[in-house]
């Protein structure tokens, strides 16, 4: 996996005599939510570490799509 | 509160001050071939002009500024604007923020796309300065007013047109982000340092911190809006 594609990076088990283990967390769009998923390093799904409600509901089509708005600014008198 | 009551000793983006000329290039076409062409500069003294630096970029003996200039008078017919002319400066439906006859020209499928719409920037361009007693007020004078009402065959509003003679008395003006020059002058320090008493003296409003905000957003909106051809499917 590519240090670009790492939003978190989390050691555990470091107790006294644990093993050593790495985790990454992802974070994933989906629909209006965004969804932090634990992967090994080695990319395997551990589990869904939290739901976030992403706060810009528009996507980025959405927010480029709005075109209506361009009719806002033409002014020709009859 | 739209501007501050007291303003502070040092420029920030946004202040109204007065003194700073503004400067224009014309030229009728680009230089290509030969730098001995003819071309114009148009200088005047407006009364007021606005900072256009983000705060922190002020200084270095430079200073950006655009003319504060008279409200369009188009903007008069337009009802929601009418209401309260700053509405401009926030994101709206564009039903609200279009002149009427620009509504009754467009396609059916079009209005409904504009109903169905996610409240946004409209008038990209324009950010407009609230009425207080530093500026003096002038009249625009509007000859037509429009009613709105249902169009019985698309049951979708429409907009009627009668004649009116309608004289406004307003305080209200504006900022074009298309107007933006810059002006040597070796008293502009940057914030941290104390300001000239000339510089100070030339600051005539500051805006609250709520109003700069605004400015600051819609000016990031006029710049970092996408267009069409530049649009990424995800």
């Amino acid at each position: 996996m590519s240090d670009e594609s790492r939003i978190d990076h989390k050691e555990e088990d470091k107790g006294t005599g644990g093993t050593s283990k790495e985790y990454v967390t992802r974070i994933y769009p989906f629909d209006k939510y965004l969804i932090v998923v634990k992967l090994t390093a080695d990319g395997r799904f551990v589990g869904i570490e939290e739901v976030r409600v992403n706060k810009d509901f528009r996507s980025y089509k959405q927010r480029a799509s709005q075109e209506i708005f361009n009719y806002v600014d033409e002014y020709k008198p009859e | 509160m739209f501007y501050l009551d007291a303003i502070e000793k040092k420029l920030r983006f946004g202040d109204v001050l007065k003194g700073f000329v503004s400067t224009t290039p014309k030229i009728s076409e680009p230089f290509v071939q030969s730098t001995n062409e003819h071309y114009n500069i148009g200088v005047f003294l407006p009364e007021f002009s606005v900072v256009m630096d983000p705060c922190c970029q002020i200084g270095g003996g430079t200073i950006s500024l655009t003319p504060l200039i008279q409200v369009k008078p188009h903007f008069w017919d337009i009802q929601y604007l009418a209401e309260d002319m700053t509405r401009i400066n926030r994101k709206a439906m564009p039903k609200d923020l279009m002149h009427p006859e620009t509504w009754n020209r467009m396609p059916v499928e079009k209005k409904l796309e504009a109903i169905n719409a996610i409240p946004d920037y409209g008038q990209r361009n324009c950010f407009v300065y609230g009425e207080n007693g530093e500026f003096p007020k002038y009249t625009v004078k509007r000859d037509v007013r429009f009613i709105e009402v249902v169009d019985p065959e698309t049951q979708l509003p429409k907009y009627e047109k009668t004649q009116e003679q309608k004289t406004i008395t307003t305080g209200h003006y504006m900022i074009d982000f298309k107007n933006i020059y810059h002006v040597n002058c070796d008293k502009i320090f940057p914030p941290e340092k104390a300001i000239d008493v000339k510089v100070f003296g030339s600051k005539v409003l500051q805006l609250a911190i709520r109003t700069r905000n605004e400015l600051r957003d819609k000016m990031a909106f006029y710049y970092g809006y996408p267009p069409i051809e530049d649009r990424i499917d995800e």
